[in-house]
């Protein structure tokens, strides 16, 4: 039989450590989201395909490219035929294929993602009341919205940010090390975890924002998708088939972070398309939205609820 | 891990202070000019509904911010130390209130990372606390499936996890049956007076109170209105006992009222007398004897911490 201390011991560690908040929120919230996606294993693994797919395609066809130009007298017809199909330079790491990989690719697998594991976020902890556990703890308002931030941050940045550098890493040993190969891939390099962290940063926070303003993780990801198909789509669109002018463009989110981030990733092609449009515009508005977001997130994560 | 036993160690002296401490929510003033120093121990905070009980709680915790006045706490100034006091304190809120998703050993420790414990720290803790708050049984379960009890004993464990110096208790018997709530009383009687563990505890039920605390704080309309150890309010408060009489009754009620004795009630020749002023059983049959009445029967009645309460809040 087994006998079970009942009696209450005390506890002699060290309670002057710096407590790490945001780390402990991150760390439970991952196997937590992980937990979410793969509720239903088919989804699951349906997101995963689409999550990583693309990456592995392109991670496959850029070794393959080098293996037939390594081999050029007995696949010289292949290497040619890659080269001719234009598949190389889709799969090169450059500026405006990290756009497009960002903008163009990940996009729709990043929103699916920020449905099933942002809506539920804070909206879960306002509906069983966590608020009050987490912030009578040593932790503040800040540092609870950075660790769930964080949370959508990590899913959002393994699917984006880190296949991005692994191609970029790759690329740069298929290439020999040759050095101004190496040196245009390094400025690259850290032009897109910048351009990545834009794009994740202000998903998370729009993701949050609608997580905040909920108290149920459906409610939250129902305001998360009427916000995406109202603005994005609706609203965007009605206003540029009426005033067939550019500035019109600033009202969309997707718009105005695909200007910023071909600006941080000197993708010209992409800033060209408008130059009647300064980035420094679109820099604004996503200024004023990530302001919002925050301000929007801080009142509504309080640890006591005020009725009037 | 070394086992606490016997009278702990009584840390700053006094543990709680108040200084003109206001809190205000928009135009609503929940806290009003509070002050007060607090000693150690377990200390019941009572009051009416909308007294400031939980709000008093909820600054001394740093998560509502004063208007006016400062606090401290442990020796720690409320507010700006927050974030370091609150690794010494323990705080079980009233609502239901749960980390969503998780089981109650999940929570424990979770609970018990958030507060700044080493992993392996927590985890052993989770364990500890679950099995003194008697979840040993239902511990791998989903928080969402436990009964009103269970859930009641998992905040606790929670609170508890990270070994604080002063526990927060708001209302922690609600909801609880009988027996559900005689054992959530000795956990926390274990814990103030083996353990060391000081004890603020906030209940509407008066005998949670009695049981458990050796001093009380009455709050009313966001003001304190005494703060005093139980058995000195019990016994400022006018003693009582019953009389019945016969012989000169209007002679006897005007001697009552010449020595302190105060007529709190009469139906035909029995008295409910209130004494005053040092007056006494023997003051009774003073007055008798001085009125040529006869005392046929007189039966003490005990003041219970209620009558303390309502005589402080004015209700009589």
């Amino acid at each position: 039989m087994v006998i079970h201390d009942r009696s209450y011991p005390r506890w002699d560690g060290d309670r002057d450590k710096p407590v790490r908040g945001i780390w402990v929120i991150l760390d439970r919230g991952v196997i937590t989201g992980l937990g979410q996606i793969f509720k239903r294993k088919l989804v699951g693994q349906l997101l995963s395909f689409g999550a990583f797919g693309p990456f592995l395609f392109a991670l496959g066809a850029m070794y393959l490219a080098f293996f037939f130009q390594a081999n050029a007298d007995q696949y010289g017809d292949m290497a040619a035929g890659m080269q001719d199909s234009g598949l190389v330079q889709m799969i090169t790491p450059y500026p405006d294929t990290v756009w497009g990989y960002y903008m163009q690719i990940q996009i729709w697998v990043c929103l699916l993602v920020s449905i099933f594991v942002g809506s539920a976020l804070i909206a879960e902890d306002r509906r069983t009341n966590a608020l009050e556990m987490y912030l009578s703890r040593p932790l503040t308002v800040l540092q609870y919205m950075l660790g769930k931030l964080s949370i959508i941050g990590f899913f959002l940045a393994i699917i984006t940010v880190v296949p991005v550098c692994i191609l970029i890493l790759v690329q740069s040993f298929l290439s020999g090390l040759e050095p101004t190969e190496v040196a245009r891939l390094v400025d690259l390099m850290w032009r897109s975890v910048l351009a990545g962290g834009l794009f994740v940063g202000m998903l998370g926070l729009l993701v949050l924002t609608a997580s905040a303003l909920s108290n149920r993780a459906r409610n939250a990801a129902i305001l998360w998708i009427g916000f995406l198909f109202i603005l994005e789509g609706l609203v965007h669109n009605l206003l540029v088939e009426q005033f067939l002018t550019s500035n019109v463009h600033l009202v969309s989110v997707q718009f105005n972070l695909g200007r910023c981030m071909a600006w941080i990733l000197g993708n010209e092609a992409e800033l060209i398309r408008y130059p009647d449009l300064p980035v420094m515009n679109s820099a604004i508005v996503l200024g004023g939205w990530a302001v919002l977001c925050t301000t929007l997130i801080l009142r509504k994560v309080r640890p006591v609820e005020i009725v009037a | 891990m070394p086992e606490a036993t016997g009278t702990a160690d009584p840390g700053p002296h006094p543990i709680i202070e108040l200084d003109g401490v206001e809190v205000r929510y928009g135009k609503h003033t929940a806290l009003s000019n509070v002050s007060a120093s607090i000693d150690g121990g377990a200390i019941g905070l009572l009051g009416p509904n909308g007294a400031g009980k939980s709000s008093l709680i909820k600054a001394l915790l740093g998560l509502v911010t004063f208007s006016k006045g400062s606090a401290k706490v442990l020796g720690r100034t409320v507010g700006k130390q927050s974030g370091v006091l609150r690794r010494r304190l323990g705080y079980m809120p009233e609502r239901d209130a749960a980390f969503p998703d998780l089981t109650g050993f999940q929570a424990t420790w979770y609970a018990g990372r958030l507060a700044g414990m080493p992993d392996a720290d927590a985890r052993r803790r989770a364990h500890e606390v679950l099995l003194f708050a008697g979840m040993e049984e239902a511990r791998y379960r989903q928080v969402s499936t436990y009964s009103t009890g269970m859930r009641q004993r998992i905040k606790l464990a929670q609170a508890l996890v990270h070994d604080p110096d002063l526990l927060f208790l708001d209302e922690p018997t609600n909801g609880l049956d009988p027996k559900g709530r005689t054992e959530m009383l000795d956990l926390i009687k274990v814990l103030s007076q083996d353990k060391g563990v000081h004890v603020l505890l906030s209940s509407h039920l008066l005998r949670d109170v009695e049981e458990v605390c050796s001093q009380v704080v009455v709050m009313r309309q966001g003001q304190l209105v005494r703060h005093a150890p139980v058995n000195e309010l019990q016994a400022e408060t006018a003693d009582a006992c019953q009389v019945t009489i016969s012989g000169a009754f209007d002679a006897f009620c005007a001697e009552c009222a010449q020595r302190g004795l105060d007529v709190l009630s009469v139906k035909d020749l029995h008295l409910q007398l209130g004494f005053q002023n040092g007056a006494s059983t023997r003051t009774v049959f003073e007055a008798a004897q001085a009125a040529g009445a006869v005392v046929r029967r007189l039966t003490p009645v005990r003041v219970s911490l209620e009558d303390a309460l309502i005589d402080v809040l004015g209700g009589r």
